[in-house]
């Protein structure tokens, strides 16, 4: 830690020092890329559900020890990180310097396809060794549930990563060897610890720090007190406590803050006490730390629920997020927006948890029952101090679920977490009933608790008691993105069911066989296939000769590319109506956040220049696709224009902040059933007629018809799309993460009504394309050009994961209606078949190529 | 020979050495790339040689570097070479720091470190008859190449040591010297402004000896068709006896003498002198050739040329967008030029000896010609078509849209010896107290062939000549002779020329009509010649120091060395106190 105006940190063993220069909001991973200039450390999401930022960092906070484990650099706060030592995949190996045996492993095992997300899984294993050398391959293969990987399909990854298990065998084991770890970093400089020094080597306690950044402060203090004290000087300010900062992952604009409190330094928010009759973690602990925890008690008595717990908060984020986030985070984000469903409070509410809250004012710790803390409490001028477990009685029984869309890594549809205490299957206290995700209001289903309290367990009272709970549950509908209110409420029933179940043990396996949640064994693969020696280096299985380089983080993609002198960064500000005439755009509000530097749109464009990127030769059928809108939106998405800011930051900041009003807005039609059924049809229509279907349908022994329905997919590229547009002497260079060349250099050149030679198109290396970095490079590789003619600056458009989600096309949704004639034995001799594909709103282009496969 | 001639002279003059002084010092910015390689921005004329050095240093394969340059602010032979080891060490500090890394040298350094145009000594002796016709020449010359012998050290002045005269007997011996400084390398015309200064040397010599006219006893001893050099090639369509008597009207050489004598002999400390020098550049090609391409954009037809040639301010870029304008039939601004760069023109040997251009164009002519021919087939399928309907049309009809040529043997053009003629009058009248004098004017006549682009061979000549007068009369290196240190390394010690240094009166004209059938669309090049052109005005120096020093009696020959510095002239007037007198 540096004096009170600077924080200092060491990366890969270098030091740094930051003054009071940037933003509170500034991230780790925005001071590792852009400002130390390492871009093997990547960024997509920004909102850790990726990992491709994922870095190790090394502190001592939380006590006396020095740590080592990955976390999301993309949603870390810079000013947060002083005195923390930390390493990017660049620091474990490089071509220079030799690779890190896991990044050769990596390599070896053909575990990187665009490379995009190789570091932080490189990263992640880096952590996770350091956290347990001797992890065994099972604990290898749970811990990469933060990251994502769109192109190897994860079993190379996985195969590569097992290698360092400690139980792994074969020819490929690696355990990793301690010096790889450099396990003996100090803590003061980060490099590798002088043993003949250790001695004299104590680690540095943390100082107080308070920075001044402008638009707001940034406070670091070390104990409560200093921490009231901050409250009370900055009364009627809005004041953010900040520790892993891994909710504004998923409420990303809360804020902006007056004032941030890092409470990394709290001592007093790290105790751990086990008593008697309970065990308190202070509210700093992390998840990790929490699952660490009771990864001992769960073997002492009245603790052994601790397993069960531990099971949960497998699946509760991920392992990256659980290593910066804290108890009080979690809790703090349940109590700030109640509809959330965290499984660490439905847990917590079963188990009959307590937390302890700090007030300020008056400098006192209460104890307030986990419920009374979300219902009743008021934490204006508070901070969690502490959450309190309870020693279970004998009898007691838990139980919690997380039913989620995806195994890993996924909000739960319904969370749930049960205590029952059973004697020879009489319910002998009121049991718990806790469920997350019904809507914001509920947390005990109390009537089905009442009911069952006394009684002895049978079918009848079973029965009883889940229709009691089917009706006293009242799921919410209003959210879209929720799953359906009927399969959350059927969900919650099923759940009490399957730990009744449980409990009840009765005799018939078959009814039985409704307990058991599923348990997923590792997995393994085997894969087969022939090599030629007699033409080798052909026909040779070898991986990819890059792949060290991109598990090293040394290959460069587009928006790896150093910034340009006085380059401007782009933030699409896109339609929020799917059908409207475009009446105003007022950006006053954006072009006044000093930094902001200009609004560009369809009005920009110079004459001569078209405004559309679908003007393909290659293509004859395409239809328009216009830039900018320019008066008539077509989606919700489509690009209206393009805000150009000093940083990456501001400009997304300003694009929010541009307000578009909308006339002659309609119901837009969402659904290809809709389209279907309003005959929103496009003129093209495409025939295939092979033989006399009708003839043969009628010939037919049997006939069957149906309707089946195909969703859309989107690509999910780890890299968005990038391009960077850099004026030169004669010409604009255009930088473009595509799969299209040719089409991305023509709408570069036609938007400003140029020729084709005036733009030179580089196509960089690209982090996954799927098709999807084909058509729509050219919107974005457009957007940049005029950009950089408009403002005759470099201009760098590296979209957010939400607006591409948002403003490209993807997968079309299909509805098929078949009817197939066969014989007594099954083989067909007619289909007659119709499809519908939601082409979105222009002509297609790639419609026909379902006709040439659909007879398989 | 020399044995038998009525008269022999015999003696030795000095041509200095030379910096480029390319306003833009050598730079190169390495960029290590994401596969172990090494991307290289360089202000080179030899790609090549960035790359073989940064592959031998760095010890990875040539295929994993790339050296891109869009333009020179500069060259004139210096980063043939010189960039090189720049790029070397750029390339060395980038890998160890695994950073990119700019290497801009500043004024001095590279002055210091760089070699510069090779020193010559000239010894002759030239047997002639008493007309003045040369009979024997026996001349060495020493050249000062400094710490290293590089490549055969003779620099092609055989090619050009007999200038534009038919010398029967010629003995010419190149004597590299070895002194402990940088090795000497290419300034514009490297070699042959030395030796063309050396012969021009040699005849004043002869002239002065017999007290003849200069004109006349160069006149009695040009070139003609069927003359062989000393090179050893017969000359065909030798123009320099229709170059110099077109000058002489054109310029009314003998008022212009009457003139310059008459002032002089009304004046005691102002002298005039009047001179007139024939030139020829012998093109050599040297086997050097520059692979190029253009490509056609199916979505517009613009066209982009990559062409392994470096643009230093010469002007390829224009004329090969001329040319393939010309060849294709479609507007210039349609065509643009890349900037060279190693990953298309892999193999492009250096950009020099005025050659460049001309092998470019040669190029583009050619893959001109082999993309008409693949666009036939899909352009007869057009009714009267528009060049974008054509190019829209071959691109539907999968036809490669880009083509490639790299001049070779075979194509007549570069492997034919051709000469460029020139001829050139300067007059000068100087003041005699103090050596300071003025170039009152000088008339430049020379032969560019056809001109592909008449204003940018101007801008050659006028360029290549003041170079010139640069060497010959301003530019000089002083050292520490302890230490060897270069004295003379930054604007305040060396002295290129000013505004104020080219004559008050500067006419430059293209001889009409003289297509040069060996040359791409007729043209000649044009670049270097023109330097050596500038030993006119110290000759014309000598002429009006030779007026001074007839004052005293004096009309001995003197060897008048370059650089002719104003404190060289006025120590060569000898004035004699006991002449300063107020005439009473």
């Amino acid at each position: 830690p540096g004096d009170a105006f600077q924080i200092q940190f060491s990366i890969n063993g270098e030091k740094h020092v930051v003054y009071e220069s940037y933003p509170a909001t500034t991230t780790l991973n925005d001071y590792i890329r852009d400002v130390a200039g390492l871009k093997g450390t990547k960024v997509m999401c920004r909102e850790a559900g990726c990992g491709c930022c994922a870095v190790a960092v090394t502190h001592a906070s939380g006590g006396d020890k020095v740590e080592t484990m990955s976390i999301n650099s993309c949603i870390t706060p810079l000013y947060s990180v002083d005195g923390w030592q930390i390493t990017t995949t660049e620091g474990i190996g490089n071509q220079k310097d030799g690779f890190h045996p896991i990044q050769k492993q990596v390599a070896k095992h053909n575990a990187t396809q665009c490379g995009y997300c190789t570091p932080g899984f490189v990263m992640s294993m880096y952590g996770l060794l350091h956290q347990n050398p001797k992890l065994t391959q099972q604990e290898i293969e749970d811990s990469f549930d933060g990251h994502i990987c769109r192109c190897t399909g994860y079993r190379s990854i996985l195969d590569a990563m097992k290698t360092f298990g400690s139980d792994a065998t074969g020819p490929n084991a690696k355990p990793i060897d301690i010096e790889d770890l450099n396990k003996h970093l100090c803590p003061k400089t980060g490099e590798k610890c002088k043993k003949d020094t250790k001695s004299n080597c104590p680690i540095t306690p943390p100082s107080s720090l308070s920075l001044d950044l402008r638009d707001s402060k940034w406070h670091r203090p070390l104990n409560l007190k200093e921490l009231g004290t901050i409250f009370t000087k900055n009364k009627g300010k809005s004041i953010r406590l900040v520790f892993g900062n891994t909710s504004t992952g998923i409420f990303k604009f809360d804020g902006p803050y007056d004032i941030y409190i890092d409470l990394h330094s709290v001592e007093e928010l790290y105790q751990y006490k086990e008593s008697a009759s309970s065990v308190i973690f202070g509210a700093n602990t992390t998840l990790t730390k929490l699952k660490e925890h009771m990864k001992n008690l769960q073997y002492k008595p009245g603790f052994f629920y601790c397993t069960r717990v531990i099971r949960h908060l497998k699946v509760l984020a991920s392992v990256l997020v659980r290593n910066a986030g804290c108890i009080a985070g979690n809790l703090m984000i349940k109590h700030n927006h109640p509809d959330f469903p965290s499984d660490l409070f439905t847990m917590m509410a079963a188990i009959g948890a307590s937390v302890g809250v700090y007030d300020t004012s008056s400098g006192k710790i209460t104890k307030h029952p986990i419920l009374e803390f979300l219902q009743k409490v008021k934490m204006a001028g508070k901070v969690l101090a502490f959450l309190e477990i309870p020693k279970f009685e004998e009898n007691e029984h838990y139980r919690s679920f997380k039913i989620t869309p995806r195994w890993q890594n996924a909000h739960a549809y319904v969370n749930a977490a049960f205590k029952i205490q059973v004697e020879k299957l009489l319910v002998k206290t009121k049991p718990s009933f806790v469920f997350g995700g019904i809507n914001a209001e509920t947390v005990h289903a109390t009537k089905a608790e009442e009911f069952i309290k006394g009684k002895t367990l049978s079918d009848a009272v079973i029965k009883e008691t889940l229709k009691i709970l089917a009706s006293e549950l009242k799921p919410s509908s209003d959210d879209p993105l929720h799953a359906s209110a009927k399969y959350r409420h059927d969900l919650a029933v099923n759940l009490l069911y399957k730990t009744l179940l449980e409990v009840a043990k009765p005799t018939d396996p078959k009814i039985r066989s409704g307990a058991d949640s599923m348990e997923r064994p590792i997995s393994s693969g085997l894969q087969t296939f022939q090599e030629k020696k007699s033409e080798f280096p052909l026909m040779q299985a070898m991986p990819k000769l890059e792949a060290p380089l991109q598990a090293s983080g040394e290959t460069v993609y587009a928006n790896d590319i150093p910034a340009f002198q006085r380059e401007l960064y782009g933030a699409f500000v896109i339609s929020t109506v799917a059908i409207g005439a475009i009446v105003n755009i007022d950006c006053s509000e954006a072009l006044a956040i000093p930094g902001v530097v200009k609004f560009i749109s369809a009005a920009d464009i110079p004459e001569g220049g078209k405004n559309n990127f679908m003007d393909v030769v290659f293509f004859p059928t395409i239809g328009a696709e216009e830039v900018f809108v320019s008066k008539n939106v077509e989606y919700a998405g489509q690009s209206i224009g393009l805000i150009l800011a000093e940083t990456q930051a501001l400009a997304e900041l300003a694009a929010r902040k541009v307000k578009i009003t909308y006339g002659s807005m309609q119901e837009p039609i969402i659904y290809v059933e809709d389209g279907v059924a309003k005959g929103s049809f496009f003129e093209q229509k495409f025939n295939k007629i092979m033989g006399q279907s009708e003839d043969a349908l009628k010939n037919s022994d049997l006939t069957v018809s149906g309707q089946i329905y195909e969703g859309g997919q989107y690509y999910y590229y780890i890299e968005n799309q990038v391009s960077v547009a850099v004026p030169t002497e004669d010409g604009i260079d255009v930088y473009s993460s595509t799969q299209m060349p040719d089409m991305t250099q023509k709408s570069s050149a036609d938007i400003i009504g140029k020729p084709l030679n005036y733009i030179n198109l580089i196509g960089c290396r690209v982090g996954g394309a799927f098709g999807g970095k084909a058509l729509y490079s050219s919107v974005m590789a457009a957007a940049a050009t005029l950009g950089s003619y408009v403002t005759k600056r470099p201009v760098r458009v590296c979209v957010s994961m939400s607006t591409n989600m948002k403003l490209i096309g993807k997968r079309f949704p299909l509805i098929a209606r078949y009817k197939a004639g066969l014989n007594r034995d099954g083989k067909m001799n007619s289909i007659d078949l119709e499809i519908f594909a939601d082409n979105g709103f222009r002509p297609p282009i790639m419609i026909e190529e379902l006709l040439h496969s659909l007879d398989q | 020979a020399m044995a038998t001639a009525p008269h022999v002279v015999s003696g030795t003059v000095r041509c200095n050495d030379q910096y480029n002084f390319h306003l833009e010092n050598q730079a190169a910015l390495c960029i290590p790339t994401d596969t172990g390689g090494m991307d290289i921005m360089a202000t080179t004329q030899w790609q090549d040689t960035c790359i073989e050095t940064v592959s031998q240093i760095l010890g990875i394969p040539e295929s994993r570097i790339s050296v891109e340059t869009q333009r020179l602010g500069g060259g004139f032979g210096g980063k043939i070479y010189y960039n090189a080891p720049v790029c070397g060490m750029a390339a060395l500090a980038a890998y160890v720091t695994n950073r990119p890394v700019l290497m801009n040298l500043d004024l001095h350094t590279n002055m210091q470190s760089q070699g510069k145009r090779t020193h010559y000594v000239f010894e002759y002796q030239v047997g002639f008859d008493d007309d003045g016709r040369i009979i024997a020449i026996v001349a060495t010359g020493y050249g000062d190449v400094g710490a290293l012998l590089f490549n055969k050290g003779d620099e092609y002045t055989v090619g050009y040591i007999d200038n534009v005269y038919n010398i029967p007997n010629f003995k010419w011996t190149v004597q590299p010297v070895k002194t402990n400084k940088p090795v000497s390398t290419a300034v514009r015309a490297p070699g042959t402004a030395p030796a063309i200064y050396g012969m021009e040397c040699m005849i004043d010599h002869v002239a002065t000896y017999l007290k003849k006219d200069h004109l006349q006893v160069r006149k009695l001893n040009l070139m003609q068709d069927g003359d062989t050099t000393l090179a050893g090639v017969v000359l065909e369509h030798c123009l320099i006896k229709d170059v110099v008597a077109q000058l002489e009207a054109q310029v009314n050489i003998a008022q212009r003498l009457q003139a310059v004598s008459d002032f002089n002999k009304n004046n005691r400390w102002r002298k005039r002198g009047f001179h007139v020098m024939p030139n020829r550049y012998a093109m050599v090609w040297e086997g050097r050739f520059y692979t190029t391409s253009i490509y056609v954009n199916h979505g517009d037809g613009s066209v982009h040329i990559c062409h392994g040639g470096v643009d230093m301010g010469q002007g390829i870029n224009t004329k090969a967008i001329q040319c393939c304008a010309y060849k294709l039939g479609i507007p210039m601004d349609l065509i643009t030029v890349k900037p060279t760069s190693t990953i298309v023109n892999t193999n492009s040997k250096y950009s020099a000896g005025s050659t460049t251009t001309g092998l470019v164009c040669l190029a583009i002519l050619k893959c001109c010609e082999d993309l008409l021919e693949r666009l036939a087939p899909s352009k007869a399928k057009l009714v009267n078509p528009s060049w974008r309907e054509i190019i829209k049309q071959a691109y539907l009809d999968v036809v490669d849209l880009r083509a490639h040529y790299m001049p070779q043997i075979k194509d007549k053009y570069p492997s034919e010896h051709y000469s460029s003629w020139g001829a050139c009058t300067a007059e000068v009248e100087l003041d005699v107290l103090t050596g300071q004098y003025q170039i009152t004017q000088v008339d430049y006549l020379n032969d560019t062939g056809t001109s592909l682009n008449p204003q940018l061979d101007i801008g050659q000549l006028e360029g290549g000549f003041i170079m010139g007068l640069g060497l010959f009369l301003t530019e000089g290196f002083k050292f520490d002779p302890m230490t060897g240190q270069l004295l003379t390394d930054g604007t305040w010690e060396y002295k290129p020329p000013l505004g104020k240094d080219l004559p008050i009166n500067f006419n430059v004209k293209f001889m009409r009509n003289v297509p040069n059938p060996t040359g791409v669309l007729g043209s000649k090049i044009v670049g270097e010649a023109p330097v050596s052109t500038g030993a006119c005005v110290l000759f014309a120096l000598k002429r009006a120091v030779e007026a001074a020093r007839a004052e005293q009696n004096n009309t001995d020959w003197f060897p008048f060395h370059a650089p002719a510095t104003v404190e060289s002239i006025q120590t060569a007037c000898l004035n004699d106190l006991a002449q300063y007198t107020f005439g009473n």
